[in-house]
């Protein structure tokens, strides 16, 4: 009977991919922010100059917070 | 006509031979759309510079990393916080109030109104970012957005828990998983976005939101099309209820109006607030604090890897813990919440400087208490389904949100309130932390109790169809 056929598996691949991709893709962007807490900081001896230029809004910003 | 019974219920339950691991992604494209709102500061700034960049031109180069506009044309950053808040206000309002009507139409139709409301939130906003009117915005990404976002969070929740009876905190914990997954994808979207728009004069708001607006609306009709609820009496292949089911787990149904009179709904409520207030109080100073605790160690750009590497904690934790609450079940997992978390809470402060001085340690106490605090969330439907029936899980679930709209005024302002005490009263800064995590424990005492005290819901209000149809039968 026709009403009984099987979702077939690539169906359900492709439905995962097509979340799982733009995620994937949003995770890999985080990771890339949060390495930064494992790179060494600049040696005391050499004071950073505060930028006031920054290049793109702070990135703090895409580290969702309280949801 | 013909259209519209698109989105009817009877349209969406599935033919037999259906896949049940289709609605889970379904139901992620929705969350991981909604979920952007989460990642709306990263167009505070540009909002903030929108007359100076147009009238003094520059592009990026005129947004100073730590100042406001000096045009004073331009909206401030108090009244540009508003938009956050109006929407996460509107989110818990339409949750609460549209619950019941998710469950009576469906979720193919709730899904469509959320991609409706949210989209055109977008939209709306885009024509106040180019006519310069914030009221714009705060109606459309603020009230009709934030719509979109309560219905669209509570949509797939009791469709997810039908579908998976033997796994319904997995299930579930998988949406709410991507609600957190959304602002990792809307962060990095919109300065792409803004990157590509940008010229001398124009920062590209107004066509980012356009575009998000469209990307948003079409990712959240996939949700729409393929999602699918199980037909009466279907069950998992191989799949039997247990014979004895767990102490707290009921075979029975409540009503939505109902369940709300029950002190278990509010016992839940106490659990869920109590848990979100305190995981609130240390996502807001996990920067700062992570760099006054281990002063000279950390910069400032390390402190932003740090709350980076929480977001992902709290995603994570939404999978994780909701899934090990299938085994362990929900009661002893806010257990584990409450118990596990207040121990942590009362020693991040110790990892300090002045303490063990382990910044290791320090980024491990906080990543557990950041996943248990997405785990809270995640872990709450399953809980609400195993106390209250399957009947009407999502309409019960979107009142008991109310609870998270509390906890995101109580966490922030007890935080900021113990802080500027402490600061006045001369305590260092390193040191005002303790305080503020001691209250968090606190706060976690109070949730320990009130789950200590949840018990199975009484016989009186379980619903009864057949009474049901009696009075609907009775003239009015």
């Amino acid at each position: 009977m026709d009403q009984s056929k099987k979702t077939p598996v690539i169906l359900v691949i492709l439905a995962w991919l097509f979340v799982g991709v733009p995620w994937g893709w949003g995770v890999t962007e985080l990771w890339k922010n949060a390495r930064k807490l494992f790179v060494a900081p600049p040696p005391a001896t050499a004071p950073a100059a505060p930028s006031t230029t920054a290049p793109a809004p702070a990135p703090a910003a895409t580290a969702p917070s309280s949801k | 006509m013909g259209a519209l019974s698109f989105f009817d219920r009877s349209r969406i339950v599935a033919k037999p031979g259906f896949s049940r691991w289709l609605v889970p992604p379904a139901a992620l494209s929705i969350h991981l759309a909604i979920g952007q709102a989460y990642a709306f500061s990263v167009f505070k700034k540009p909002l903030n510079y929108l007359i100076q960049v147009q009238t003094a031109g520059g592009g990026l180069k005129a947004l100073p990393a730590s100042m406001d506009s000096p045009n004073p044309h331009d909206w401030s950053f108090p009244a540009l916080g508003w938009i956050f808040i109006l929407a996460i206000v509107f989110l818990g309002l339409s949750a609460a109030v549209f619950g019941k009507w998710l469950e009576r139409v469906g979720p193919r139709k709730a899904m469509f109104a959320s991609a409706v409301c949210f989209g055109s939130g977008f939209f709306i906003s885009a024509l106040g970012v180019q006519i310069h009117q914030l009221w714009l915005i705060y109606i459309g990404y603020g009230v009709i957005g934030g719509i979109g976002l309560g219905i669209g969070y509570i949509s797939p929740v009791s469709t997810l828990i039908k579908w998976f009876p033997d796994r319904p905190g997995m299930a579930t914990g998988m949406a709410i998983m991507g609600f957190g997954g959304g602002a990792l994808i809307g962060s990095p979207l919109a300065r792409n976005l803004m990157d590509t728009f940008r010229t001398n004069n124009d920062l590209g708001v107004m066509k980012t939101f356009l575009v998000m607006g469209a990307i948003y609306f079409v990712a959240m009709m996939f949700g729409v099309i393929t999602v699918r609820i199980p037909a009466p009496g279907w069950k998992p292949e191989g799949w039997t209820a247990p014979a004895q089911p767990k102490a707290l787990v009921t075979t029975h149904d409540v009503e939505v109006n109902t369940a709300f009179g029950t002190p278990q709904f509010w016992l839940l409520w106490i659990v869920l607030c109590m848990n979100v207030s305190a995981g609130i109080g240390i996502l807001e100073q996990a920067s700062p604090m992570i760099q006054e605790l281990f002063k000279g160690r950390i910069t400032a750009v390390a402190a932003a890897g740090f709350v980076a590497l929480l977001s992902l904690f709290n995603m994570g934790g939404r999978f994780i813990w909701s899934t090990v609450s299938d085994y362990i079940g929900r009661k002893n997992t806010y257990f584990v919440f409450f118990i596990l978390g207040g121990i942590l809470y009362y020693l991040a402060p110790r990892t300090g400087i002045s303490g063990l001085n382990s910044v290791p340690l320090f980024v491990i106490v906080v990543a557990v208490i950041v996943s248990m605090y997405g785990g809270g969330f995640a872990t709450v439907p399953a809980y609400l389904k195993d106390l209250f029936g399957t009947m009407e899980v999502g309409a019960i679930h979107g009142r008991l949100l109310t609870a998270w709209s509390v906890a995101g005024v109580v966490g922030p302002v007890l935080v900021n309130y113990i802080r500027e005490y402490e600061k006045n009263h001369g305590v260092p800064l390193a040191d005002s932390y303790s305080t503020v995590l001691y209250v968090m424990v606190g706060l976690l005492v109070i949730g320990l109790i009130a789950n200590a005290m949840v018990r199975p819901v009484n016989s009186k209000y379980w619903y009864n169809k057949a009474e049901d149809v009696n009075k609907s039968v009775v003239p009015a």
